[in-house]
């Protein structure tokens, strides 16, 4: 049974985070029932510190100063055998605003390849409109499944340390740089609402706007449109999230 | 796993680091020797851990009866450097 942790650097933002937490939660238990021994490792230096406790997840207190560390942080602690007796086959780096479908990763790569997601669905900081997105570069949006392996010339360190964004192409970069052509990448077909992320009024590197220039086939209810991917109870979570944060105080 | 703390001493950028800023990262020996050789950088600092003090496994992981498994294709790995 091959293993697997969700690698999420968080910071503030508690309420929604602990929302997409508990759905990771979810997500890593339907895994576990379908033949992946999963978890996740969250690294912050706040509040989202006890709800990964509270969820059973690994956790790694880290201030903000550099996303890149973060990432790093947790890739280490999921991997190198002087932090974790039992490292993981597989790294899947995770934004605490973004779900994943479960299904995406019950079909492990071997070694030598990392699997990059191309197709996802960003929602609109008002809740009110989902839209799916092809992000056709190499490695696609950040939710890539990297095995162990390839982070091991890097001491489980693979971005560059200070960053504060593109953290994925840093550790994408230096993949190639080490690896060379033994490096596989492999983009699979999904559908895009198996990659969410939740756009919020506060707090995010990119905004829905930013990301205009993937944007296309925009729907005005994300929680109809996701309802036969994910579970009830998160869409409900999720629906108040945005109908509280949308009513003045 | 040693890293380093290094500072640009050159006016040129290296590795995409300003002149005058400091970085930490892990450099090949051999490119670490001819960096500090041509005056682009300095080593101020070995470090031996990035890892911060503060961290635990997830629930129950370190007493977990699963193993690890190769994944298929683990042994195809090989470094051709």
């Amino acid at each position: 049974m091959p293993s697997l942790w969700f690698v999420v650097p968080a910071v503030g933002r508690f309420h929604l985070t602990a929302i997409c937490l508990r759905q990771l939660r979810r997500t890593c238990d339907q895994l576990e029932r379908h033949g992946v021994h999963a978890s996740a490792v969250v690294v912050a230096d706040d509040e989202n510190l006890d709800t990964a406790r509270e969820l059973g997840f690994g956790w790694v207190r880290r201030d903000n100063q550099f996303t890149s560390q973060k990432f790093n942080d947790g890739i280490q602690k999921a991997c190198d055998v002087a932090v974790n007796p039992r490292p993981v086959d597989y790294v899947v780096p995770c934004g605490s605003d973004d779900w994943v479908d479960w299904r995406l990763f019950v079909d492990l790569p071997a070694a030598d390849t990392m699997v990059g997601f191309q197709r996802m669905s960003f929602v609109r900081e008002d809740g009110g409109e989902i839209s799916e997105s092809l992000v056709n570069y190499p490695g696609g949006c950040g939710i890539r499944i990297y095995p162990r392996q390839l982070f091991e010339p890097f001491g489980y360190r693979p971005a560059d340390e200070h960053r504060q964004r593109g953290c994925d192409t840093s550790i994408l970069y230096n993949l190639r740089a080490e690896w060379g052509y033994e490096l596989q990448l492999h983009h699979p077909d999904s559908d895009p609402r198996q990659i969410v992320d939740w756009k919020s009024p506060t707090q995010q590197i990119n905004s829905y706007d930013d990301v205009v220039q993937w944007r296309r086939n925009a729907q005005p209810d994300p929680f109809e449109t996701l309802a036969d991917i994910y579970p009830a109870d998160a869409l409900d979570e999720m629906r108040n999230y945005y109908h509280l944060a949308l009513v003045p105080a | 796993m040693k890293y380093g703390v290094y500072e640009v001493i050159c006016s040129l950028d290296y590795r995409g680091h300003s002149p005058g800023t400091r970085f930490v990262a892990r450099l090949d020996s051999a490119a670490e020797a001819r960096a500090i050789v041509r005056g682009n950088i300095r080593l101020v600092e070995e470090i031996s851990s990035l890892m911060p003090a503060e961290h635990e496994l997830p629930a129950g992981w370190a007493d977990s009866t699963q193993t690890t498994a190769a994944p298929s294709g683990a042994s195809t790995v090989e470094r051709g450097k």
